[in-house]
């Protein structure tokens, strides 16, 4: 028997190779090389997925978008996918540098744990097979349970881990066994292929196929943290160092909804109304409870883990329009990504920058007159809460109009309506802490800018581009909007 | 002949067990344990459709699942040991320094 060796396009497989190379390689050159400084590997870890989003951008998407039987899937969605995912990690890895607390772990373990979880959230990005996409998403979340726990001294970190591993694990559990069950009603695991028995012979009405559908959604649902499954987000954001918890606001996010949007464009105009409905609830509950509790929290990590709570239930609202056949909302999902994933790590970045070594600053009181011990710091922060709340002219503003009205051109009344309500009553907090910044006196001995350390460059470097990147898309958003919008026309 | 219903029954009756048991055990080994046997039935449900559709894939699958619940197991272990090495504890009620 003779087995066929599969085509292979090296040039649309290189970003994945790189940074599966750069994680082996960073791993191992620790293990020999221990005495050797962080500043070197943190260096080589920016540069591999710094060449990683260049040969991405590179390399055009062709005809030949699939290789592997649909196992790996490059066109422009994974394009745009790829980039996003490369710029969560390339911030995250600029805030681990500079967060204090992280310098004396391991360096190459960290960061090759970093890389890891990188490939696995683009190969499960970019793939229509949803064996790639559990492999994937177990990737990644293998590294991040670890990284969760990564401060091994700190109780919180472990706690963390444990509930983001068991929680975790069991929502894998029933991601797999939806996804059993649709390999049972359909033959197959690819979306492609299960699209197309869908349409030929309707299996779409049987009870194994919806529950299957169901299953997927609840699990996919728990990587995204929608309603009612983001129970753990929270806890988790609070309990992991903070550079990690910026990764796992954007990455994770990013990857769990491109999978989301490739099983949607698949299977979702022949699954029915059901799920619309669920959509719909799940959009509604998920931005509802984001921003409600999102009021009352006292730790500024909790506060943002409930606000991206809230922003994947904005997104949800793309993914509803998306089930009705909006190419104009998988457009206006990729750009609110990349807003998303900028001012996102930018408050991060502020939190890490702000905190000192063996003092966080994770309490909301803490940033009280943070406007006049630390201006600049309190401007950039100011600035990521104004596009966190959509308020223009910055890019949260630009991202949210674009994703609401691709909803409205579906023909969504009440969700958008309740999108923007939710916008106005998350207005509340973002400003809060504005307000604590400029309004009142600094609490305690103003914390010196020295206290920082060696990382500073990092986290000025960070927060330099969110901030730009920011500025620019709210006031220049069209050209990158008509790349969002060009990325999806090969889909499918 | 087993037939495919024996198959997905099991299975289905595994997952069951194993989700009640992750939501009522207490025991942190006992959930990790739980969380076994719920990729487990879906292995069995994926061979039995594999054999039902004669696709190799289904097969496949089980490998992968296999081969990642073993990643897991590790990895949740190497999780627990640490957590038991700081406060001596396998109860996942009395880990509440974050609110839950």
């Amino acid at each position: 028997m003779t087995i066929p060796f599969p085509q292979i396009h090296w040039a649309y497989l290189l970003p994945v190779l790189l940074v599966v190379g750069g994680a082996v390689f960073v791993l191992m050159w620790d293990a020999f090389f221990p005495q050797r400084e962080r500043s070197f590997l943190v260096t080589l870890t920016l540069a591999v997925l710094a060449s990683a989003l260049g040969a991405s951008l590179a390399a055009q998407p062709g005809s030949e978008a699939a290789s592997m039987g649909g196992m790996y899937l490059y066109d422009g969605f994974t394009r745009f996918v790829f980039a996003l995912i490369l710029l969560s990690s390339f911030f995250s890895v600029l805030l681990s540098a500079a967060q204090r607390s992280l310098e004396e772990v391991p360096a190459g373990d960290y960061l090759g744990l970093i890389l890891f979880a990188t490939s696995g959230m683009m190969l499960m990005a970019a793939t229509r097979s949803l064996l790639m996409v559990f492999v994937g998403l177990e990737i990644f979340s293998l590294a991040l349970y670890v990284l969760a726990g990564f401060l091994r001294g700190q109780p919180e970190g472990n706690e963390a881990a444990l509930k983001y591993f068991l929680l975790g694990s069991f929502a894998s559990g029933f991601l797999l066994y939806g996804m059993a069950l649709i390999f049972g009603a359909t033959g197959s695991v690819d979306l492609m292929e299960i699209a197309q028995r869908l349409t030929t012979s309707p299996p779409s009405r049987s009870p194994a196929f919806l529950l299957g559908l169901g299953f997927v959604v609840v699990g996919l649902g728990f990587k995204v943290a929608a309603a009612p499954f983001y129970m753990w987000t929270p806890d988790v954001y609070e309990g992991s160092p903070t550079a990690v918890t910026a990764f796992m606001s954007v990455g994770p996010k990013v990857a769990a909804f491109a999978a989301f949007f490739r099983l949607l464009l698949a299977v979702g105009p022949r699954a029915g109304a059901e799920l619309d409905a669920i959509l719909w609830v799940m959009a509604v509950l998920t931005m509802t409870a984001g921003n409600v509790s999102a009021i009352w929290q006292s730790n500024i990590k909790r506060m943002l883990a409930y606000s991206s709570i809230a922003h994947a239930g904005y997104i949800l609202v793309a993914l509803a329009a998306v089930r009705r056949g909006s190419d104009l909302a998988t457009g206006s999902f990729l750009f609110y990504m990349l807003v998303y994933a900028l001012m996102n790590m930018g408050a991060f970045c502020v939190v890490v920058a702000a905190g000192a070594r063996g003092e966080e600053r994770t309490r909301i009181e803490d940033y009280a007159g943070l406007g006049y011990t630390r201006p600049a710091l309190a401007a950039a922060m100011a600035l990521f809460m104004v596009s966190l709340a959509g308020i223009p002219p910055t890019g949260g503003f630009v991202a949210k109009f674009y994703l609401f009205s691709a909803a409205v051109k579906v023909g969504f009344v009440w969700l958008p309506v309740i999108a923007v309500l939710n916008s106005v009553v998350s207005v509340s907090y973002y400003l809060r802490l504005v307000v604590l910044m400029y309004m009142r006196e600094p609490g305690e001995a103003p914390a010196r800018p020295g206290l920082l350390g060696p990382g500073w460059s990092y986290a000025l470097a960070a927060l330099v581009l969110a901030a730009a990147g920011v500025l620019n898309f709210g006031i220049f958003p069209s050209s990158f909007f008509e790349l969002a919008l060009r990325s999806t026309l090969l889909l499918n | 002949m087993v037939p495919l219903t024996h198959y997905l029954a099991l299975g289905a009756i595994l997952f069951l067990i194993g989700a009640a048991g992750v939501l009522m055990r207490r025991n942190a080994i006992m959930i990790l344990l739980s969380i076994e046997l719920m990729l487990n039935s879906v292995n069995i449900t994926f061979v039995g459709f594999a054999r039902q559709w004669a696709d190799l894939t289904g097969q496949v699958f089980a490998i992968f699942v296999i081969a990642v619940a073993a990643c897991e197991a590790a990895v949740g272990l190497a999780i627990l040991i640490s957590l038991n090495r700081d406060r001596q504890m396998m109860n996942v009620d009395e880990i509440n320094l974050l609110k839950w």
